[in-house]
Parts: structure tokens; sequence; C-alpha cells
């Protein structure tokens, strides 16, 4: 195990185990070079993350565990996603869905259509572009304070 | 852009191991099968074209974004 020390715009200077690292061998969309990343949590919720480019400073995304917010969220991972990603059992993988951030009014949506999928074994991921109707642009419901814990 | 014409049945061949093939003609439609290994990943061209444009307005995030998350809940205490 070695300490990686990664310089960001946002997070100045992060330090993560090396075996944190999440290698995409595709890259994002649009986005081919994103190869490395870590998730760095954003509270003890589990809920948010920020994927933070290994190799670009620069590059991050927002990322959201999707069910709290979206329980009825079911993505089926095809059979290319699912070999590509080592996975003998998709039940194994960690879903993450990234957070556009609008304005007037400020609020953010979450893409559902193209979620990152990591084989949490392998530190495999990418991202898939699912079948079906997912709308890249959902709305963030409230929590409801009652259900959470 | 290269253009070929293809009957139903007919294929194309991209690099060594990408097999395009007409399957059958449905009205306006064209059913498309791609023969490829699995590690190429083959999109519809507008779902790829819209997530892409979706990441590239994600990638616009700042931290300042968590404030203005209303899911997050206070902190307890």
């Amino acid at each position: 195990m070695a300490e990686l020390v990664l310089s960001t715009e946002r997070f100045g200077e992060v330090r993560v185990d090396d075996e944190k690292v999440i290698t995409l061998p595709d890259g994002l969309l649009g986005f081919v070079s994103m190869t490395r990343a870590v998730l760095l949590p954003v509270d003890d919720d589990g809920l948010f993350f920020w994927m933070q480019s290994v190799d670009d400073p620069a590059l991050a995304f927002l990322v959201l565990t999707p069910w709290p917010l979206f329980p009825d969220y079911a993505p089926e991972l095809g059979e290319a996603d699912q070999h590509a990603l080592d996975l003998d059992d998709p039940a194994d993988a960690l879903v993450f869905c990234l957070l556009t951030s609008h304005d007037r009014p400020r609020r953010h949506t979450a893409n559902l259509l193209g979620p990152g999928v990591v084989n949490p074994a392998r530190r495999l991921g990418r991202q898939v572009v699912l079948e079906g109707d997912h709308p890249t642009q959902a709305e963030l419901p409230a929590i409801d304070a009652d259900t959470s814990s | 852009m290269l253009v070929l014409s293809r009957k139903s049945g007919e294929s194309i061949v991209i690099g060594n191991d990408i097999v395009v093939t007409v399957v059958d003609f449905r009205g306006e439609q064209v059913r498309l099968g791609v023969d490829a290994p699995r590690s190429v990943p083959v999109y519809r061209e507008e779902l790829y074209a819209e997530v892409s444009r979706q990441n590239r307005a994600a990638a616009e995030i700042d931290p300042s974004a968590l404030d203005a998350l209303p899911e997050r809940r206070p902190p307890q205490g």
C-alpha cells in the first residue's frame, strides 16, 4: 500500500491510499482521458462523493449513490458492460450518478441514463449508457427525514 | 463520410473485428446487428451525445454545490 498525493483544483492536496484508485479504461463519455479516479466521500452518509480525476487536477464530478433518493431506479447492466467490468454478479456493482448544478433557480439534477458503475473488488469502473427510458436530468427529491437514518 | 449501399443481410467490416450487418428494414427504421469485441463499447449516437453533453455540464460543478443541496440533512445534535 502506498499513499498517493493528488494536487486538486477544488480540494487542494488530497492524500489517498493508491489501492483506492479506480481504473476507468474507457474514461467517461466525452472525457476519455479520465482513466483513473478516486472517490472522496463528502460526508459519513455515503450518499455523495467527489469523483476526482487522478491525472487532471481540474477534473472532478459530484456523484450520488442513487437509491436513497431514487428508490425505484433499476439500472440493468448489459452483458458487454458486465464483461468489461469483470463482474460475475451485477449485484456486486457500485453505482454512482453524476450530478449537474443548475442556476436560476439553484438546483441539482442526477444523470440516471449514464451512471458510473464500479466493480469494487477489481477497482474497475466505466460509464454505461443504459437501455430504456432514463433521464439525464432527474431532479433530486428531498430526503424524507422520517425514513432516513 | 464513406457511404455504402447494403441490402438486408449484407454487412460491412470495420477493422479486423467489427462487423455491422443490416438485419431488417421496418418502415423508416433499419435494424443493425453489430458484432464487435466486448471491449468495444457500442452506443446509439444520440444517447452517447446526450450523456457526453451532460458530463460536460456536470464537470462544471464546484464545491459550493454542496451548500445548495437541499437533500443533505442538517448535522445531528
